[in-house]
């Protein structure tokens, strides 16, 4: 796949956002045998600069830096959907005018942006109960912003994150129960 | 309504510039030239 992506002239570019930093993200560049470069965002700019609330997010980006496509939140190489438009992408950079993989799931309120900042300064100024607050602030007054809501169960919850492993059953029965 | 951010398709994407793994600055403006698909993720 990554070797065709370059026979085309094209590279990958992948951005872990992981406010626990490099260390969290490593492990899974490394047992992906990724190729290409992956960089860190510990404090969530991105998010902030693009306006996505969830992740995993794909953009198609042209010669001259343009957005040919997007798509926010559930972005997944391994669907047929998204191959096509990789193909389309990669064989002429033309796509359809406003093609968008997932539309409706951008746009992120500005003042979410600084709930999120305000808690991540207390995470790092070494008070969590704090961070914990102001996130959980945060959520009630946008519950589709899941970058924010999982954060906030990481920081409650470690064991379900970085134990080895992600619980996902966890995080499921989380939603389910309007958590 | 409140103020939000969007990003569409034909806009100048916004660049960045953050810390590689290795522990090297990299732009997203330095893949100009070429098409680059940025794939965003997490580890939880």
């Amino acid at each position: 796949m990554y070797s065709d992506i370059r026979r085309a002239g094209a590279d990958i570019l992948s951005v872990a956002v992981d406010l626990h930093g490099p260390e969290k993200a490593r492990p899974f560049h490394t047992a992906a045998r990724a190729e290409f470069t992956t960089v860190v965002d510990e404090s969530n700019s991105l998010a902030a600069a693009f306006g996505f609330k969830a992740i995993p997010n794909g953009l198609l980006v042209d010669e001259q830096g343009r957005l040919a496509y997007k798509h926010f939140s559930g972005f997944d190489i391994r669907k047929p959907e998204t191959v096509e438009v990789l193909e389309m992408f990669l064989a002429s950079g033309a796509m359809p005018a406003g093609v968008d993989g997932a539309p409706g799931r951008d746009g992120l309120p500005v003042a979410t942006i600084e709930h999120f900042r305000s808690g991540l300064a207390r995470l790092k100024a070494g008070d969590p109960g704090g961070a914990a607050r102001i996130w959980r602030e945060g959520v009630a007054l946008e519950p589709d912003n899941w970058l924010m809501r999982k954060q906030l169960w990481a920081l409650e919850n470690p064991d379900r994150f970085y134990a080895g492993a992600i619980d996902f059953a966890w995080q499921k029965e989380q939603i389910a129960e309007g958590r | 309504m409140s103020k939000t951010i969007t990003l569409q398709p034909g806009q100048p994407v916004p660049d960045f510039t953050l810390p590689s793994l290795d522990g090297q600055d990299v732009s997203l403006s330095s893949y100009r030239g070429g098409k680059v698909i940025v794939f965003m993720w997490a580890s939880w």
